[in-house]
């Protein structure tokens, strides 16, 4: 039976979606059957990040309506063929209720190991849906105060739901400015919101250029260590995350820093 | 003090202000019944009190009363 994980963020932008695809492909390279749902609908954009947008024949809301099966609306990556993403609908004119989307997820639960919900900004309808069929939540910030207070709120309101877990991934964190205590550490980020980390990701070119390709995953960045770093914690529960100042200290970092600031 | 640190003092006041989610009015009562109280025991200076509302590391609420009395009333016990 497979472990249900939704993704959420409060805050839009904050990278959600790019973290949702990096952890099923991580997921997927260790072997595990990975199912993507976009539950993001009306502004989908898992396929995108996959790289599999012109492939899309079926959607969720064609299996609402009966036009197809759920298995004919899954699509199977090109690069990783046990990650298999459920694509969301691109127009508006489809309600998806939250028990259809639990029913949908009984039927394919047992050909997986792990399904991703990329759950979308906001806390109404959307959120409650994408939430109440997960069994586990991680929440996703960016070290910004707007973002870490939308968070926080995320995290109250999750509070109320039954779920498992709950951890918080700290996205897009500046390693240089942190290390110059220019900016808040992803630790004193998630002290504050008084839940454990699952996972800190450096801000890196290369999420920008690889998923502007379709191609997240396929680099051996700093930025996909450390989502493998998250997977790792997923599937074996511990808590190591990616030390973003590591390349910043130092006589060399201190260099590196300057450079970066100068950029 | 550096801006981390400053970011960071200033995230801990926001927070705990949107989860102190109280109403004026909730202070404002909660201040009646403390002085109605108190003035059983005490001779207060000022009919009231000064309220301060925070929350700990660990998510509970701690409530700080402060106030000022010239005289302990005699209370009899029996």
């Amino acid at each position: 039976m497979a472990r249900r994980i939704v993704l959420t963020s409060g805050k839009g932008g904050v990278g959600k979606t790019t973290v949702c695809a990096g952890i099923g492909i991580a997921l997927a390279k260790k072997g595990f059957r990975v199912l993507l749902v976009d539950a993001d609908v009306g502004l989908n954009n898992l396929d995108v990040a996959l790289g599999l947008e012109g492939r899309i024949v079926y959607d969720i809301a064609d299996v609402l309506k009966g036009k197809c099966s759920l298995k004919q609306a899954l699509l199977q990556d090109k690069e990783f063929p046990s990650l298999v993403l459920l694509p969301s609908q691109h127009g508006f004119d489809c309600n998806i209720p939250s028990s259809a989307l639990r029913a949908m997820l009984a039927q394919v639960e047992n050909s997986f190991d792990f399904i991703l919900i990329d759950c979308p900004a906001g806390i109404d309808s959307g959120f409650h849906r994408a939430v109440c069929v997960a069994d586990e939540a991680i929440v996703v910030t960016t070290p910004h105060i707007s973002a870490i207070r939308d968070a926080d709120k995320v995290l109250s309101l999750l509070e109320t739901y039954n779920l498992h877990s709950i951890s918080v991934v700290v996205n897009r964190v500046r390693g240089d400015l942190v290390a110059g205590g220019n900016m808040m550490s992803a630790g004193d980020i998630v002290r504050l919101l008084r839940h454990s980390a699952i996972g800190f990701v450096p801000e890196d070119d290369c999420v920008t250029v690889y998923s502007q390709l379709g191609k997240l995953g396929l680099s051996d960045s700093k930025s996909d260590k450390s989502v493998k770093l998250i997977a790792d914690n997923i599937v074996s529960g511990t808590c190591k995350v990616y030390d973003c100042t590591c390349e910043y200290r130092g006589i060399l970092g201190m260099f590196k820093r300057y450079l970066r600031r100068q950029v | 003090m550096n801006e981390g640190l400053i970011a960071c003092d200033r995230l801990r006041g926001m927070l705990i202000k949107d989860k102190l989610d109280m109403s004026d009015g909730f202070l404002s009562a909660l201040n009646n019944d403390l002085v109605r109280i108190l003035s059983q025991y005490f001779r207060l200076k000022n009919d009231n009190c000064k309220i301060i509302v925070d929350i700990d590391s660990d998510n509970n609420y701690v409530v700080k009363i402060n106030t000022s009395a010239d005289f302990i009333k005699q209370v009899k016990t029996i």
